[in-house]
């Protein structure tokens, strides 16, 4: 059963100069009980889908036009009250990047918690303090430490209760923004298996961004590889990391130091991702691009299903 | 080296071109770079904007116009329009000779600086006398409110009597002022009717000069230098001037000898009326008739040094203790901050008060007394940024490297918390300015120096509010609250770029 | 160390700031003065006998230390400031017990003011950053942050004062005093001519304070409103008002308290010049009038106050941003 279909989604953030072709033309989808990663150099516009998918655009983010269906629910004509009663944070959550600074400095933790829950369901507080430590639990805090501030927190910890809290409502879907960075990497280590557990115990589906590819390797089914707005290739992982079809997704793995296999040398992508604002014509990718023929200067290449269901790619090369 | 150095102060070339690139898209804060420029440009003009200096009121100096007079251009709206402005009649300037009973025995000398007399007598009880007419002019406003009449003459003469008579004519109305010049221990009270005659002295030269003055109708004042004796009644102007139309001056000198052989000499060597304007100038006049544009241009330039001086030597304390506590930490970061906690907690404005109440000081030492006074903040800001500077891995690296606690703090450390504490440093100006205004305000700042809290302050102890003088009130409160404005502004800009999730939304 | 560590630390410190103002005040007025206290008092017509019999009635013949400096500190301790440097020779005490309840009563009620003024004007401002509401905001507390306080003062003394005067026959505002003269009969009454009494100097206050307070508190929450923790309490669904008050605004309430205490120094400084402006008969006037005529036991007693006030107003706001921000510790403040 599919979760989550998003057809061409177009969002541009609205600029002084112009727009910010953040995400352009957009599609995947999510069984359920799947995980997709969606990776890219930062600056790809990563965050920026999940904040459109959410509805949590700040001012000044358009989205124009494009297609999210939810558990078979249009998600674009839904009005803002009952996403946000029913949706956002009950059926899909979002774990933020940078979740050091997602809680509250002068809340307890537990209050920060039961908070989303009471703010969804219709039960007493006590059920909600109740489950509220039985979140913590599951997330390895503790229940005891429901009184504690976060400043009182190490940032493992603090990370923990930011899933916990996403995990507040039994959602089927959760966006984990980049939910290990800025951690050291034992405690990434424990925070990753602890989203590990939870997928499997809570049957989650999840859409995991990062830049992270040995991460998106570990926790996810399939991946999306995104450069400066598009989706350039996405299939299953042991398809992609295999198999890169794309000049940019090759690139992109070379450029990742592989703990197991063999000692490569690391490969840098030349230039820079370009400014959204003014994307180059044709494939965005193209100034980069060893393999750059004329066509690519000029037409934008459709994603094109590669051997089997889910492989596609975008670009000349493959294909016809 | 050399080459190290050329490319930091590219960096630093660089940096400042992106903070002046930042800075001119925020709209406050050029506004305030406008007004303080126009600051700036009074302050360095100010003799061409203002010609005459502000005078200060230790000592008499000659005033400009009556008391509370208003600003000249009040004129253009009709009730004000007949006010009198200061001007000044010479009375020497033209004088012609009407009728002389004694063309024989008189000589007459005048030109436009002095008129000289001198009459001889061959036999006792020779009567004489002359009428001079001295100047005409045209008087077209309203009574004056305050005037004065200077005689300076000499006299050498024997055996004779002589009166002189100074009569002010109209063609509306005859005969309607005389004045007489008196003997100086016998000055009384005058009338219109009496005359008063008077022997010169023997042989000897005596230079007298009398005033004659006027204000607000009250005050009719003689002095003579010798002895500085006021007196006092009422004259009311309008019985002079009340009419519009052209006015003439008369001398007339009779002679009376008291002995066969008699001669009497009199020389006029000044003569001239003043009236002091109901009107005058660009903002008028305060309590002793001195120009008030004066006072408030030349507070511009008191204000910026007050305001720049304190505020560069409490930022100089400030950063440098911040820095040093911060840095240092430990027992010296210890007593720094508590010594910061204690003068946190005393009452600065009635500290300044009482010590400016003691010495009355001159404005450098007030100056001083707020940068004192004023840098605890700064170095509380200074001191956390420190704190979190120190961590920054280039700092220490730097220290790793060995150098000095001294070079890590002017090379490294100032230059990082500058840009920090940029706002609070042209905050602490306004914060100057209004401390010395305060000062000034209730009295006790630097009396010699011509300061806008000082012009409140005499508005509003020497009636300048009874006077409804919204002129001496409103422009001094106002040049204050633009000159803050202007930093405050500046201020805010700058909070602005330096903290970017304040920065303006584009 | 946790609270009650803070807590005590902070009250350490106040007690000990008092100690030194003790003494700051002792050097000023018997140290620094370059007036002797005999001055005033004795005429120096006196025969050398009564001059000294007065001086040792005044205690003024035995040494400034200790003797002198410890009886002071046990007067000032004990509330009893002594006598007056001038004609009546009154004792201080009861009448600084009436001035200072009027200080404090135009002190508190302003303050009060100001902050209700100027908080939520700050909170408007901040969460419709950029705005027309926003710019105004801005405008208006950068605007009322540069004019003087007395030049507000003055500016209303001339229009409902003299001008109405002139215009009317009569000013609109009272010249003087807490309450006319005679006083009203009745507590409703009496209230009612306080108020009118005291609106003017009040009025103004706030006019020419609550700027830099708007201005603060909308900084404050335009960076608060940017923190991550208000976009994850909008994405849990929380309300638009509860973010900006439960949320964004109660992340600002410590570092909002430790402005009370800053801004202290300026309402006291406003303060003297108010009540010497509107007649409003506070030590703040009193110690104007104190220091012009010479009457140094009652500056001192009045510079005492003012310092026992700062520190009490300094403590209550550290004891409060304790209870307010959990992260306090000691010798760690924004
Ligand atoms: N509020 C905004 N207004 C304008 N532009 C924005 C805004 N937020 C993001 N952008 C721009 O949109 C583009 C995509 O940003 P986004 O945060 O989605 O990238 P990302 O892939 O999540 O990167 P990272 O890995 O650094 O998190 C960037 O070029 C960014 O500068
Ligand atoms: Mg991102």
């Amino acid at each position: 059963m599919t979760l989550l279909k998003v057809e061409n989604l177009t969002m541009y953030w609205e600029v002084l100069r112009g727009y910010v072709k953040a995400v352009d033309d957009v599609s995947f989808s999510l069984e359920k009980g799947h995980s997709l990663g969606l990776a890219g150099e930062s600056g790809c516009g990563k965050t920026s889908t999940a904040l459109a998918i959410l509805r949590l655009l700040p001012y000044n983010g358009r989205i124009m036009g494009g297609n999210i269906i939810f558990n078979g629910e249009e998600l674009l004509q839904m009005n803002d009250q009952r996403f946000q009663k029913e949706i956002r944070w009950k059926k899909m959550s979002v774990i933020f990047q940078g979740a050091m600074n997602a809680l509250h400095p002068i809340q307890r933790i537990g209050d920060q918690i039961t908070e989303a829950i009471l703010l969804h369901e219709n039960i007493s507080k006590k059920e909600a303090v109740d489950r509220a430590s039985k979140l913590l639990d599951l997330v390895g805090i503790g229940a005891e430490r429901i009184d504690r501030y976060p400043h009182e927190l190490s940032g493992g910890l603090k990370q923990r209760t930011v899933i916990a809290m996403a995990l507040a409502c039994n959602p089927d879907l959760i966006f984990a923004d980049e939910p290990t960075t800025a951690l050291d990497v034992i405690v990434q280590a424990q925070v990753l298996k602890v989203i590990k557990e939870l997928q499997h115990k809570l049957n989650l589906s999840m859409i995991m961004i990062s830049h992270d590819l040995a991460m998106i390797a570990e926790t996810c089914d399939e991946i999306a590889i995104m450069y400066a707005g598009k989706i350039v290739e996405y299939g299953d992982v042991t398809t992609i990391y295999k198999k890169p079809l794309h000049p940019y997704t090759q690139k992109l793995i070379k450029a990742f130091p592989s703990v197991i296999g063999p000692k490569t040398e690391l490969a840098t992508i030349h230039g820079f991702p370009p400014d959204l604002l003014k994307p180059p014509p044709g494939c965005r990718f193209h100034p980069r691009c060893p393999y750059a023929m004329e066509i690519c200067r000029k037409k934008d290449p459709q994603s094109a299903k590669v051997d089997g269901k889910y492989h596609s790619v975008a670009c000349y090369l493959i294909g016809d | 080296m050399a080459l190290f150095r050329k490319e930091k102060r590219t960096i630093y070339v660089r940096k400042i071109k992106n903070f002046w690139e930042e800075f001119s898209h925020n709209r406050i804060g050029l506004a305030g770079i406008g007004i303080l420029i126009f600051y700036v440009m009074v302050a360095v003009f100010t003799p061409y904007i203002s010609p005459m200096r502000p005078t200060s009121q230790e000592y008499n100096p000659p005033r400009s116009a009556a008391m509370y007079a208003m600003p000249e251009w009040v004129r253009i709206f009709p009730q004000f329009q007949d006010l009198p402005p200061s001007f000044e009649v010479r009375l020497l300037e033209n004088v012609t000779l009407v009728n002389s009973t004694v063309t024989d025995r008189a000589t007459l000398q005048f030109d436009k600086e002095a008129l000289n007399i001198t009459f001889h007598a061959d036999a006792e009880e020779e009567e004489g006398s002359i009428l001079l007419h001295l100047t005409a002019f045209s008087y077209v406003y309203a009574p004056p409110s305050d005037f004065k009449l200077t005689t300076v003459y000499y006299e050498t003469g024997n055996q004779i009597r002589y009166e002189i008579d100074l009569f002010l004519t109209t063609d509306q109305q005859n005969d309607i002022w005389d004045e007489w010049l008196e003997d100086p221990t016998r000055a009384v009270l005058y009338t219109n009717d009496r005359k008063v005659t008077r022997y010169p002295s023997v042989d000897k030269k005596i230079r007298r000069s009398l005033y004659a003055g006027l204000m607000n109708e009250q005050l009719f004042a003689w002095q003579y230098p010798n002895d500085a004796v006021q007196y006092a009644f009422l004259h009311p102007s309008e019985m002079l001037l009340s009419k519009k139309g052209s006015y003439d001056f008369y001398l007339e000198i009779k002679f009376n000898s008291l002995a066969s052989t008699s001669t009497c000499n009199i020389h006029i060597d000044t003569a001239e009326v003043k009236f002091f304007g109901d009107v005058w100038g660009l903002l008028g006049s305060d309590r002793v008739g001195h120009d008030v544009w004066a006072q408030l241009i030349y507070g511009v330039r008191i204000s910026l040094i007050v305001g720049s001086l304190a505020a560069v030597l409490s930022s100089v304390l400030g950063i440098s203790f911040g820095v040093i506590a911060g840095y240092s930490g430990g027992r010296t970061d210890q007593i720094i901050m508590r010594g910061v906690d204690v003068l946190l907690c005393l009452p600065v404005l009635p500290i300044l008060l009482i010590l400016s109440s003691y010495w009355s000081f001159n404005v450098y030492y007030v100056i001083l007394l707020i940068a004192i006074f004023g840098w605890q903040g700064l170095s509380r800001i200074v001191r956390s940024k420190v704190l979190s500077l120190k961590e920054v891995p280039f700092i220490e690296s730097a220290r790793a490297a060995g150098a000095t606690s001294g070079y890590i703090m002017t090379r490294h450390i100032i230059p990082n918390v500058l840009p920090v504490v940029m706002a609070a440093m042209v905050l602490a100006v306004p914060g100057a300015i209004l401390t010395e205004a305060a000062l000034s305000f209730l009295g006790f700042g630097d009396p010699s120096v011509p300061t806008w809290g000082r012009m409140l302050y005499r508005s509003r102890t020497q009636g300048g509010f009874e006077s409804l003088a919204w002129w001496y009130v409103i422009p001094p409160g106002l040049a204050i609250t633009f000159l803050c404005l202007a930093f405050v502004f500046i201020g805010h800009a700058l909070d602005e770029i330096v903290n970017p999730r304040l920065r303006r939304r584009r | 160390m946790g609270f009650r560590g803070y807590f005590l630390n902070r009250i350490a410190i106040a007690v000990a700031v008092l100690f030194i103002v003790l003494v700051l005040n002792f050097l000023i007025f018997r140290v620094f003065s370059p007036y002797d206290p005999t001055d005033m008092i004795i005429d120096p017509d006196f025969e050398q006998a009564t001059k000294d019999r007065l001086r040792a009635e005044w205690g003024l013949d035995r040494p400034l230390f200790p003797d002198q400096f410890v009886l002071y500190l046990k007067n000032l301790l004990t509330w009893n400031y002594g006598r007056q440097f001038d004609q009546s020779k009154s004792l201080i005490a009861p009448q600084m017990a009436w001035r200072l309840r009027n200080t404090l009563l135009l002190l508190g009620t302003a303050t009060i003011g100001v902050i209700l003024v100027g908080i939520p004007l700050g909170i408007l401002a901040g969460s419709r950053r950029g705005s027309k509401t926003d710019i105004t905001i801005i405008g208006a507390g950068l605007f009322t942050w540069g004019v003087p306080t007395f030049f507000v003062q003055l500016i209303w003394l001339f229009v409902f004062s003299a001008t109405w005067n002139s215009v009317f026959g009569a000013p609109l505002i009272p010249r003087s005093g807490v309450v006319g003269l005679p006083p009203p009969e009745g507590l409703l009454e009496t209230l009612k001519d306080v108020a009118w009494h005291a609106i003017s100097p009040i009025c103004t206050l706030i006019i020419a304070g609550f700027g830099s307070w708007a201005l603060y508190t909308r900084n404050m929450m335009v960076d608060a409103l940017t923190e991550d923790y208000i976009q994850t309490a909008r994405a849990k669904g929380v309300k638009g008002r509860d973010v900006l008050f439960r949320h964004a605004f109660r992340s600002i309430l410590p570092p909002v308290a430790t402005m009370v205490a800053l801004a202290i120094p300026g309402i006291v400084t406003g303060a003297i010049i108010t009540e010497s402006l509107f007649g409003w008969p506070g030590i703040g006037a009193w110690y104007i009038n104190a220091l012009m005529n010479r009457n140094h036991p009652v500056a001192q007693a009045v510079l005492y106050n003012y310092a026992v006030l700062m520190i009490g107003a300094n403590l209550v706001t550290d004891l409060l941003y304790g209870f307010l921000d959990p992260r306090i510790r000691v010798g760690q403040r924004r």
